[in-house]
Parts: C-alpha cells; structure tokens; sequence
C-alpha cells in the first residue's frame, strides 16, 4: 500500500537523458543542464567505464534513475537478484527518484526487453500494483511509473488507460511519470483524446514528464525517440504543465542520439514553456 | 482467454515463433482489429520491437562476427539464436554467453571455422568492459610477507584464449581505426591472448605459449608454491622470471597469504 506521501521534488527544468556520446563533452565543460536521467539498467555491471563517468557525473548533477527491468506488468515473481542491485546502485549514486513503466518485459524468466502491453482489466490493475507496492518496499521509497505507447487494445480490457493508470496510482501509492509523447502516439493509435486523458491524470501524483520524438509509419504511429519533438506533442505538453504546473521534463533521445547542443536546444523550447508557467504562478503570488 | 498468465505466455510464443504460429492465430483472438490494421499487424509491431532490440544487442556485442558475415546473414544468424537462446537476465548486457557455442553448431556458418573464436573473443572484450575495476598491487605489503606462501590474485578484468586461428588479427583489421595490412594468413597458427583491461584502457596482448600457462595457473588461484611446482616440473616454464614482468604490466593486482583462514 501507500508510502509516505510524495516528497518534493529535488530537481526542476528540463533535464537530459545522460547518453554515453555525450560523457566526455560534459564532463569536461559541465554544461549548465539542471538533472541527468540515467538508464541504469546500462549501469548493472560490476565495473569499468560506465560508472566511472556516472561517478563523475553525480558529483556535478543530480540524477535521476529510469529503467524497464522491473518488469512490473509480468506475472512472473519480482526478479529479487535486479533489485538487490538497483538498491546497490540506488545507495551508491543517490538518485533523487526511480522510475520505470506500466509495461512487462519478461514472462517464464525469458526477458524481451522491450515494453510489453497489458489488458486494462481489475486482474492486471491488481498485479502490477501489487508488485508495485513490492517494489517500494525493497527500494524503501515511492517509485513513478510512466505511461506506455500503445500499439494494440485487448479485447478483454474493462475500462480505458486512464482509468486503469489511476487505480494503479490509488492501490500502490505509487507517482506518475508522464510521458506525454506517449499519450499522443496512443492517443492517434488507439483513437483517443489526447486531451481528456491529461484532464483524467489526477494533479498531484505527476512528479516528471517525459518529451521525445515519435515516428510517422504507414498506418501508425512508433515512439522511436530518435527525432525532435513534434510540433503536435509541444501542444500537448503545453496543456500538461498548465493543469499540473512546472513538472520537471526530460527531454529523452535514444536512437540516432545527436549532439548536445541539438539536446540542448530541445530542452530551451520546454524551458521556455514551463517559464511561462512560472511567470503566471509568480504573478499570482504577488497578487495575493 | 482472459488469464493474465496465459495471454503473456502466448504472448511470448507469438513473438518468438512467427505470424504463422498457433500463438499467434489464438493471441489474436484476444487483440481488437482496427479499420487500417488487422489484429497479426497490430502484434507485428511488437515482435519487430523486441527482435530488433534483441538482435542490435548483439549486434553491438559482435560487430566483427557481422562485418565477417555482413549484415543480412547476422540478422538471420541472430534471429535463430534469439529464438533458441533467449534472454534470462533484465540486464541485455548479460544477453548472449553462448553465441559462439550457438554458431559452432549453426550450419549455414559451418565453413567459416574461425568465427565462433571471434564471437569468444568478442565475448570476453564485452565482459571485461563491465568487469570488476581492480587497484595496482601493493609492493610495500608484499615485501613484508617474508617466506610465507601466497595466492596471487591477477585482474577480473582480464580474459585467457586460446585459438587454432589468428581471431586478434581479424579483430584487429576489422576495427574502424585499423590501418595496415587488411589480409589476414588463416594458417599462421595457434595463438594465445591474454585480453585485459589497463586501469579503463582495452587491451588484446598475444602472450607466449609460457606465459599463457602462468596466466592459466595464477587464475586458478592455487598457492604459489604449487603454481611453480606445476610448471616446473610439467613445464619447465620460467615463473621467477615471468612473475615481475606480469606484475609491472598490471596483471597481478593483489595477493592473500595462502594460509590465511
């Protein structure tokens, strides 16, 4: 069941996700970039030139930790051995929060490694809250989920991906991490309003928000992450900062990854929206 | 069919066996068809997710197996293997320990005898990339242990090999930086490779036939004594002369006393 209650979030702004291309320009010149999002399930091994750059790296940034091997959607038990070294991980680098997905990637111990589909049904709400609430337990804090990007509905589903998302928020005490690239690719996929599914997502359980680029295919939409953010999804995401406010963002870039300045360029853009949600939030505050 | 289990293990079938599969027929039974797309090209989209992560995995893990075999045939390599082998670990670093025994017995690469010692070789570089950081020995503790016996401990991150085929040299000339020579004789020889890791530096050091012995024997963590024992006697290899040279190349990166409890 529910942890404590959400602590406040250590980081703001838009942030990176931390990529191996990138390591030695930022180390050497320390860009001004608020928070690295790290994919820690690139950090598993037992040594050697990843963690030492991540070493590094903490000690300028905070980070935060983003993964898929929790696989909190299977109905396999918790693989123990992945958490036991993400709390190592967790105690070594400190991450403000972890985070990982309302997806399975593994069922019979075989691992896809890829984001797998669930039913919005009562069961499937129940297991992964459930292994959720496991996951807090071993980790010792409340961890986020994100949203997935949907190619297909099951014809078993009980209630929309909304409804599911906030049971899961309701039973496991867990928080949000909305991706709202995901919700426009679903949303054009599976024929939903993009914009009543941020009006569903409760206010207060979005502690960050996911920016990347998707891919026009022949007959849908794929989340690729390897294109600038979409003129669509800068709408989208306008609307999610004004109803759930300055939501710390992270720009993530995964496949055909660009230079930083390319990165950076794509965080001014979210920079200068969530501003202008500061500046009215400063404006009322004087006004009272 | 609305058991959460049994819609991810036809899940997992689906994907691994094919768009012909009787997974697939049954999984699409529970996938509602959209007017653009039918339920198989709904789950397709997954199954080309998950074979292309699997197989750009190893992809990246054996780059010299595919510039060898070139892309298409790796990918069709891969997809056997994906199949046969799956994944068991959350961490795709650990994906794949056993594609060189997989390519042994993959007939279509039955003629190119060398590539599952490029796929070991390549295997133990990935594996010494994540592989435990070590210090530098401490001469000062070492001098101070007097006649007392002891277990040197060399790096982890550090790789023996041994090849009827000269794979250094194809890894060497297939790597991007490479100038020089681009032929490689297949019928130089046997080789043995010692393949390390200097402080974050990668290395491949061919090593004498003596020294892989002493190698061998030093990470079976036996006593000293009966290392020099063993290749005295069976050897007659050198260790009191190879001993310092392993120590001043950063081999040997600890000792414990071999009495200690």
């Amino acid at each position: 069941m529910s942890l404590a209650s959400s602590k406040p979030s250590l980081i703001s702004g838009t942030g990176l996700g931390l990529r191996f291309e990138h390591y030695q320009r930022i180390l050497a010149e320390k860009p001004d970039i608020p928070w690295f999002e790290v994919l820690v399930d690139n950090y598993m091994g037992k040594g050697g030139l990843p963690l030492h750059y991540l070493e590094q790296v903490c000690q300028h940034y905070p980070i935060t930790f983003h993964g898929v091997g929790m696989s909190l959607g299977s109905t396999d038990p918790l693989n123990l051995e992945y958490f036991k070294q993400l709390k190592q991980l967790k105690q070594r680098f400190q991450p403000v929060h972890i985070s990982d997905h309302i997806a399975w990637i593994s069922v019979a111990h075989q691992y896809m490694h890829d984001l797998l589909p669930l039913p919005y049904t009562i069961e499937a709400q129940d297991l992964i809250s459930d292994r959720i609430s496991q996951a807090q337990d071993i980790l010792g804090e409340t961890i986020l989920v994100e949203n997935p990007s949907s190619y297909l509905s099951f014809t078993n589903s009980e209630m929309d991906e909304v409804t599911f998302i906030q049971g899961v928020l309701e039973k496991s005490g867990c928080d949000l991490l909305l991706d709202v690239n995901n919700i426009f690719v679903s949303a054009h996929n599976q024929g939903f309003d993009a914009y009543k599914y941020l009006d569903g997502i409760p206010l207060n359980r979005v502690r960050e928000i996911h920016l990347a680029g998707f891919e026009y295919r022949e007959n849908y939409l794929y989340d690729t992450h390897g294109y600038e953010v979409r003129t669509e999804v800068w709408d989208l995401y306008q609307y999610a900062i004004q109803r759930f406010g300055a939501i710390p963002t992270l720009i993530e870039w995964d496949n055909d990854v660009p230079d930083l300045d390319t990165l950076l360029g794509e965080a001014q853009k979210a920079d200068a929206i969530l501003n202008q949600v500061k500046s009215r939030s400063n404006l009322k505050t004087r006004a009272l | 069919m609305t058991n959460l289990r049994d819609q991810q293990l036809l899940f997992l079938e689906a994907v691994f066996n094919g768009p012909d599969s009787e997974a697939e027929q049954m999984l699409s039974q529970a996938i509602v068809e959209t007017d653009k797309m039918s339920a198989k090209a709904h789950i397709e989209i997954y199954r080309n997710g998950v074979l292309g992560g699997l197989t750009q995995a190893l992809a990246d893990t054996y780059p010299v197996c595919m510039a060898l075999v070139g892309e298409d045939f790796f990918n069709a390599m891969s997809a056997h293997f994906i199949r046969q082998l799956p994944s068991e670990s959350p961490d795709l670093s650990e994906f794949s320990p056993l594609f060189s025994e997989f390519i042994e017995g993959f007939g279509p690469a039955s003629e190119l005898l060398y590539l599952p010692d490029v796929a070991r070789l390549e295997w133990h570089w990935h594996q010494i990339f994540h592989e435990t950081d070590c210090g530098t020995l401490d001469f000062k503790k070492l001098a101070e242990i007097g006649d007392q016996d002891v277990i040197f401990q060399l790096v982890d991150a550090g790789r023996l090999m041994h090849s009827q085929w000269p794979v250094h040299k194809v890894w060497q000339v297939n790597q991007a930086e490479y100038e020089g020579e681009e032929n490689v004789d297949l019928d130089e020889g046997e080789i043995f490779l010692w393949i390390w890791r200097n402080g974050y530096e990668m290395r491949l050091d061919p090593v004498t036939e003596d020294e892989w012995k002493l190698l061998s024997a030093l990470r079976e963590q036996k006593p000293f004594s009966q290392v020099c024992e063993q290749l005295a006697s069976d050897d007659e290899v050198d260790v009191i002369t190879l001993l310092p040279q392993f120590v001043e190349r950063g081999w040997v990166c600890d000792f414990s006393l071999a009495d200690a409890p």
